[in-house]
């Protein structure tokens, strides 16, 4: 006999009467919540590889439709699939914590956050993008050799943080971090920062004038002397 | 005698920000194009390593969208966005992907992507024997894809800037597009035009995938060669 208590049941049985209540789902019908739930709690607070692949199976279509409709979606070059396949490990990776789980009470709070991993995983394909032709514009010997795991793309980032805090330890005062900010991290023209900070700098010569100061500073710098050569 | 440039100046000069008499300076100095060379070298691996180093992953935006962080990061991230246009657009184009009902894109039984790998069936090479053959050699060939219903024809041609693709999908009126891809990413992409054709020029001879993505469907040729002849 199968039980109608979605904590004691099978992965299998679970997965099944959770598409079915997924499909009252879509005819905007009354339907039971607690069975793709449960199969969700399994998936990604139990950590089990079963109750994911069925929720990989149940939730594929559904996360497809998604993608297609997210912002920016035009522009992918990547595949359906890999799309699929980043956007379900963005969401397997955001709940490795188990308590991360807990922050969703219902089903509709985790299909809206499973949306959010597509979502994201779309604008991060485009702020990579974005990146690249920044950089490319500064430099035409530029490639961009980067991986779009969610593991990877978090080691990334930490790199990137651990420099700025470098960077930081050789400023002096907050006018020389809004400057190095606006234009190493933002991207902004020296024009844009004598505009945004005219309080800092009241001509646009004192941005190059501090900016130069800076430079130079970073040059005499031990740690950075390796940086400069590579 | 010509004055010599500071440093900042030739900075601005970099920038486009310098004053017409400062060109006339920065023009008349003997090392003009190596400085700015050097300039522009001093910055690159600074922007390489710190363009956008602080801004939010995007999955974290949309966390913060869902008031799902502690107050802390709420504001943390709220003070990033008012100071940061790129992550102010990444949000507007999350908040855009989340504003439809939950349920909108699984109504009516929405089908998901097919994926058909095609295999090549036959193939004509360059030097014009009428013998179809079951690899691709030369810089010039035409040969036939199939997979399920599809067939797919390409047709290789010599092309001055390195290799140009053309290719004819027998379908029923699609539009879609098509993308030449190698493991670190899509090279070349191209746009399945009306009649199911398109074209490519000036590849860079290698390996590549080629896939044709329609609304509803993928068809793949996993390896296909373009190699150096």
């Amino acid at each position: 006999m199968i039980s109608l208590q979605p904590e004691l049941m099978d992965v299998d049985v679970l997965s099944t009467t959770c598409q079915e209540e997924s499909s009252k789902f879509f005819r905007d019908e009354e339907r039971d919540d607690r069975f793709c739930y449960e199969l969700f709690r399994r998936a990604l607070k139990l950590r089990n590889q079963h109750a994911w692949g069925a929720l990989w199976n149940n939730y594929r279509n559904l996360v497809s439709g998604w993608l297609r409709k997210s912002s920016g979606f035009d522009s992918m070059t990547l595949t359906m699939d890999e799309l699929i396949t980043l956007s379900f490990e963005r969401f397997w990776y955001a709940m490795s914590d188990p308590a991360s789980f807990d922050r969703f009470a219902s089903l509709p709070s985790l299909l809206q956050y499973l949306r959010t991993c597509c979502a994201s995983t779309i604008t991060d394909h485009l702020r990579r993008h974005t990146r690249e032709r920044f950089l490319t514009d500064i430099d035409d010997a530029y490639y961009l050799a980067s991986n779009e795991k969610p593991e990877h793309q978090l080691i990334e980032h930490e790199e990137q943080q651990r420099f700025w805090r470098k960077i930081q330890g050789l400023l002096n005062d907050d006018q020389e971090e809004a400057l190095i900010q606006s234009y190493f991290l933002l991207g902004l023209k020296p024009r844009q920062i004598h505009k945004k900070y005219s309080h800092l700098f009241p001509d646009i010569q004192d941005v190059y004038r501090v900016k130069r100061n800076i430079m130079n500073r970073f040059r005499r710098d031990n740690d950075l002397k390796d940086f400069w050569q590579t | 005698m010509t004055r010599l440039l500071e440093e900042w100046e030739w900075d601005m000069v970099v920038e486009g920000d310098a004053s017409p008499e400062l060109l006339e300076v920065a023009a008349a100095q003997p090392d003009y194009q190596q400085r700015l060379r050097s300039i522009q070298a001093e910055e690159r691996p600074f922007f390489h390593r710190l363009f956008r180093a602080t801004c939010p992953p995007s999955l974290l935006l949309g966390e913060w969208h869902l008031a799902l962080l502690s107050p802390g990061q709420q504001e943390e991230i709220r003070l990033h966005l008012a100071d940061c246009p790129h992550c102010e657009t990444d949000l507007a184009g999350l908040q855009q992907s989340l504003s439809e009902p939950l349920q909108a894109s699984g109504k009516g039984g929405e089908s998901w992507i097919r994926r058909v790998i095609l295999k090549l069936e036959s193939a004509l090479g360059s030097a014009g024997s009428p013998t179809p053959a079951v690899a691709l050699r030369g810089s010039s060939w035409s040969a036939c894809y199939t997979g399920g219903e599809f067939m797919l024809t390409l047709t290789r041609e010599s092309d001055p800037q390195g290799t140009a693709l053309l290719g004819a999908l027998l379908s029923e009126s699609t539009t879609g597009k098509v993308l030449l891809r190698q493991s670190e990413g899509v090279q070349y992409q191209a746009l399945l035009g009306e009649g199911a054709t398109f074209a490519f020029k000036g590849i860079t001879p290698g390996h590549y995938e080629l896939v044709i993505a329609t609304p509803t469907l993928e068809l793949v040729v996993p390896d296909l060669d373009l190699a150096e002849a």
